[in-house]
């Protein structure tokens, strides 16, 4: 019974070649698959840039747009056995329809309200779950190959192996951004469209319309990521989470053009070469650390702000304006500030009386996090610095404390603050990252964060790799084992309300001020003599502690952690947290992070429908409470201080926001 | 898909306002996997295979009804987690199923050990079953057994001498790679070309190249099924001959429809084949069929093994009582064990199961059965 397939398996009498080092042949093979690779990357990669110079927007729905395009042709090719180039142009239409729609329905209302770009961003990150969950609605969860609209045998030349439908998606690719070009050098449309990206307000005067402007990007971007579905999912199978495993590679290749339309087609290609040359020489373990540092270095190098302020913190929109500061005005009656404490005390105190292990649970981890916001509230909502590698900080954090005390024994009360120590320490040494700005400290940032999860996973003599580190003790604080649900639920709060207290005093010191002054105006700081790196520096540091405590707590908590804990998504996940709990408010940071938590698990019962509701729940935030949960409660606070400071006067009974 | 959604509504509502009313006694079973996210598919036939058994034991009737309490938990530990600690003290469920990945079943396993409640998994990372818990069984080979069967079979069989290992750089990947490269070791062997892909990644020209470069004749990818679909249709594409090897992670239908023409040859282990013409087994293959629309894999079978047990526990006890599921469970012993689709279950000390695997080839888009 062991007979083998007709020519599948090489017989017995198949001789080895042996060793040998890679020849020209097979490198020119890499280079030619790397090329197509790399095709699809400029492709997508170029949607990112368009969005980011038109609106200064990171589009997260940009991967979706690819998943859409591939499915969309999959449903095509199934009802219609039309050409490939006719399905490819068609998918086009309909993904750039859809692109224009979501400008329209979504995104334009927000940008008119003058939000944030994080808002923007987290808008876009509800897009981009909501369109997954309805694929996976639709299509179903399991991946999809095409049919063989192309000869499986590959056409051999100079000893090269080539499929034809490798040779497809670079001509379609390459033809596609050709006419791109054209289509920005030589028309007009195309030119008027450079104007307003480089200068809004000028074109503006030029009689470009703004407006038809961002529809157009937005068009032209979904167009080219849906393209490029149709592209490789006749390579890699139609899937829900195709684009989403593409997203960091393409904009990693926006990054490196420089988010031009040249430079990204170049640095897509480039990307897809490089990437599968590093597999191919060096070691696949590493070739993404390797592709990450590459493009910190470039950012560093090339990306660096000639001038100490950088350009979109004063220019393009901000990544955080100036809402929502307090929860209560200054000007509160003191029995509103009482009574909100006390609330919130009788709010604390009912769970654990309550005794339901499952919403202790949920709750300890939701403030866990809450610690980790709590510090990502500082560096984004206080100095208005992006930061996308937050979970890095916060695996940092988990592993310091767990390997110290597997490993030395140490105990919980030594090993909780020196992981906020460790993770603090990095901060420290990435610090110079904050040289970039806007976008580039965004990119900068999601590096950083790949870099140290990869390191988590390969560093297997440290961190056991893949496998984690499990049998991670309980916390033990003197007499007192931390073993169960309410005894963590103390302990949580504890240091909750420690790092709160210690951040609220760094907010209200003068240091705190220079942070406002730097969010608001980097190079009004400057000139009004903050030291703006120094203060940057500090709040990062501060924050990235912060991370560190919350990965200790949570550490000990599970009990078992691996490096999945820590990926870019859970970074995106912290980010979430302080835009829909608000910007600039330490009480938001928590509460969001309890929503974030929170409401996915209560979304249980809705089963497929989960990340639906989840997605557009994100969306529908970002359009109607722009300034997050803490707009919502600061009105009835201010009824609620109208009422109680009856008696007195209230100053300006038409408060304007703080 | 609906179904899933009306299942998780009657769990909901079941859990809001108690077990209706009925002369019988229902024995509540969790099932953790993920539902969304990459590996949605393998969660699917964990809960397709507890499903169909419950549905059938529902159907004769008896003095217990099953109730299968699914729980999603996309892959991310934190909700496989939670969603075991709401099903054991919120639902206060007899046993957990779960979870599909690897690192995550090992995550709940403090849990099910505190609250003490019977924990079924087809994690194959060695580590579930060395926490010390009485509580966790696994319902499958792990990985050290597979890849000394698949690596065996390999060299002695087929008398292959090069083999590379290409691993997804995870949980289940590493463990599998390292289990192969260990059972290599035994037979005195070392991996002519050892490569990781990160997991998301899918195209592996340059690991490809590096295979080639070594001299393989024989490859074994590990990871997610779809990865290793697309390897072995990339090492294809590039004009590769080898021998394609491949773990229980490729034992489920979808993977040869991906595959297509690419996986013909190929050996796979397996614990569970539709092609076997066994009667029972055939019986099963055919209801699953007639229910779901394509064929059951291992993961749908050990489930519904898995609930059959349970079944059999909870009438010997004459309750849905965790302590007494558990006792009859690994009292199991070989020749008094329980006989399910998969053959005989017995579990040893550590809650570790054993039997014998498949080896099948694919041949013309169909497993062929080369021996057990």
């Amino acid at each position: 019974m062991t007979s083998r397939a007709r020519g599948a398996a090489p017989g017995p009498d198949f001789k080895p070649r042996g060793q040998q080092a890679m020849d020209l042949t097979t490198l020119s093979q890499l280079a030619i698959g790397g090329l197509t690779i790399g095709c699809v990357y400029s492709l997508v990669g170029l949607g990112f840039a368009l969005t980011l110079r038109a609106t200064d927007l990171i589009n997260f729905a940009q991967g979706e747009m690819v998943m859409l395009g591939a499915f969309l042709g999959l449903t095509l090719v199934w009802i219609w056995p039309l050409p490939f180039y006719l399905v490819f142009t068609i998918t086009v239409v309909l993904t750039g329809f859809f692109g224009v729609l979501m400008e329209r329905l979504i995104l334009r209302p927000i940008i008119k309200k003058k939000a944030p770009l994080l808002n923007l961003l987290i808008a876009t990150l509800g897009v981009s779950i909501t369109l997954q969950a309805l694929a996976i609605l639709v299509w179903g969860r399991e991946p999809l190959p095409y049919p063989e609209i192309f000869g499986q045998q590959p056409l051999r030349f100079l000893g090269l192996a080539v499929l034809p439908l490798n040779l497809w998606i670079l001509g379609l690719g390459l033809l596609t951004m050709a006419g791109l070009q054209f289509f920005f050098q030589k028309t007009m449309t195309g030119i008027s469209w450079r104007a307003a990206s480089l200068d809004p307000a000028t074109a503006a005067l030029y009689g470009v319309n703004p407006r038809r402007n961002v529809a157009l990007t937005f068009g032209l971007s979904a167009a080219l990521g849906g393209g490029a579905g149709v592209l490789i999912a006749p390579l890699f199978f139609a899937s829900f989470g195709l684009g989403h495993s593409i997203l960091a590679k393409t904009f990693a290749a926006a990054a490196l053009g420089g988010f031009g339309v040249v430079g990204t087609m170049l640095g897509g290609l480039l990307l897809g070469v490089i990437e599968t040359l590093a597999a191919g020489l060096i070691s696949s373990e590493y070739k993404n650390v390797i592709m990450y540092a590459i493009l910190l270095a470039i950012l560093m190098f090339f990306f660096r702000p000639r001038l100490p302020a950088g350009r979109s913190i004063t220019e393009g929109p901000k990544v955080a304006a100036g809402r929502a500061v307090r929860l209560l005005g200054a000007d509160s009656p003191r029995a509103a500030k009482l009574l909100v404490w006390g609330l919130g005390l009788i709010l604390w105190v009912l769970p654990p009386l309550q005794g339901e292990i499952y919403t202790l649970r949920i709750l300890n981890l939701a403030m866990i996090f809450g610690v980790a916001a709590l510090g990502l509230q500082i560096i984004v909502g206080y100095t208005g610095q992006f930061s996308f590698g937050h979970a890095a900080f916060y695996g940092v954090g988990a592993y310091t404390s767990a390997l110290l005390a597997v490993n030395l024994g140490c105990p919980f009360w030594l090993s909780l603050p020196l992981a906020g120590v460790a993770a603090g320490l990095l901060g420290w040494l990435c610090a110079p990252l904050l040289r970039l700005s806007g976008h580039f400290l965004a990119m900068g940032t999601l590096a950083l964060g790949e870099i140290v999860f990869l390191l988590m996973l390969n560093w297997k003599w440290l961190t056991k790799g893949a496998y984690g580190l499990y049998g991670i003790p309980f916390p033990r604080l003197g007499p007192w084992e931390v073993d169960s649900e309410p005894g963590y639920y103390l302990l949580v709060s504890a240091v909750m309300v420690l790092v709160y207290l210690a951040l609220r005093r760094l907010i209200r010191s003068r240091m705190g001020l220079a942070l406002l002054a730097v969010r608001e105006n980097e190079l009004a700081a400057l000139a009004s003599g903050v030291e703006a790196a120094g203060a940057k520096m500090k709040a990062f540091v501060a924050g990235t502690a912060c991370a560190g405590l919350a990965g200790a707590l949570y550490a000990h908590y599970v009990s078992y952690i691996n490096p999945e804990s820590f990926t870019f998504q859970v970074s995106i996940e912290m980010v979430t947290m302080v835009v829909i709990g608000g910007l600039g408010s330490l009480p938001a940071g928590i509460l969001g992070a309890l929503v974030v938590v929170l409401l996915p698990e209560y979304l249980r019962a809705l089963a497929d429908y989960r990340l639906v509701v989840y997605g557009a729940l994100l969306i529908s935030f970002m359009m109607f409470l722009p300034g997050g949960l803490a707009d919502l409660l600061r009105r009835p606070g201010r009824v609620l201080a109208g009422w109680l400071g009856a008696g007195l006067p209230v100053r300006g009974g038409n408060h304007v926001a703080a | 898909m609906k179904r899933i959604a009306w299942l998780g509504a009657a769990a909901v509502g079941l859990a809001l306002c108690g077990t209706p009313a009925s002369a019988q006694e229902v024995i509540k079973i969790g099932v953790v996997g993920p539902l969304t996210g990459q590996f949605a598919a393998v969660g699917q036939s964990q809960l397709y295979g507890a499903e169909m058994k419950a549905k059938e034991l529902n159907a004769k009737g008896g003095k217990f009804k099953v109730e299968i309490i699914s729980e999603d938990d996309a892959s991310n530990c934190d909700q496989s987690v939670n969603a075991t600690v709401k099903l054991v003290t919120r639902d206060r469920v007899a046993a957990v199923l779960g979870a599909a990945n690897s690192p995550c079943a090992l995550a709940m396993v403090p849990v099910t050990k505190r609250y003490q409640t019977p924990h079924f998994t087809f994690g194959v990372g060695t580590a579930i079953t060395k926490q010390g818990s009485e509580w966790v069984f696994r319902v499958a080979v792990a990985a050290m057994g597979q890849t000394k069967a698949l690596a065996e079979y390999a060299v002695k069989k087929l008398k292959h001498q090069k083999l590379a290992v290409l691993y997804a750089d995870d949980e289940y990947g590493a463990s599998m790679a390292e289990g192969f490269k260990a059972a290599l070791k035994g037979l005195g062997m070392e991996p002519v070309a050892f490569e990781s892909y990160p997991r998301a990644d899918k195209d592996f020209a340059g690991q490809l190249a590096k295979v080639k470069a070594s001299g393989a004749t024989a490859l074994y990818p590990t990871g997610s099924y779809q990865a290793s679909a697309l390897i072995a249709k990339q090492a294809r594409q590039l004009g590769m001959n080898l021998q394609l090897l491949g773990d229980t992670g490729n034992a489920t239908p979808k993977y040869l429809e991906l595959a297509g023409e690419a996986a013909e040859g190929g050996i796979i282990v397996e614990p569970f084949t539709p092609a076997d013409p066994d009667s029972k087994i055939q019986t099963f293959v055919k209801e699953f069929k007639a229910q779901y629309n394509r064929d059951p894999d291992g993961w749908v079978a050990e489930m519904y093994d898995t609930v059959g047990m349970i079944a059999e526990a909870v009438a010997k006890a004459g309750k849905a009582d965790q302590k007494a599921i558990r006792s009859h469970i690994a009292g199991y012993k070989p020749g008094q064990g329980y006989r399910g689709v998969l053959g005989e279950w017995y579990f040893d000390k550590e809650g570790e199961a054993t039997f014998a695997l498949y080896k099948v080839q694919i041949k013309n888009g169909q497993k062929v059965i080369l021996e057990r």
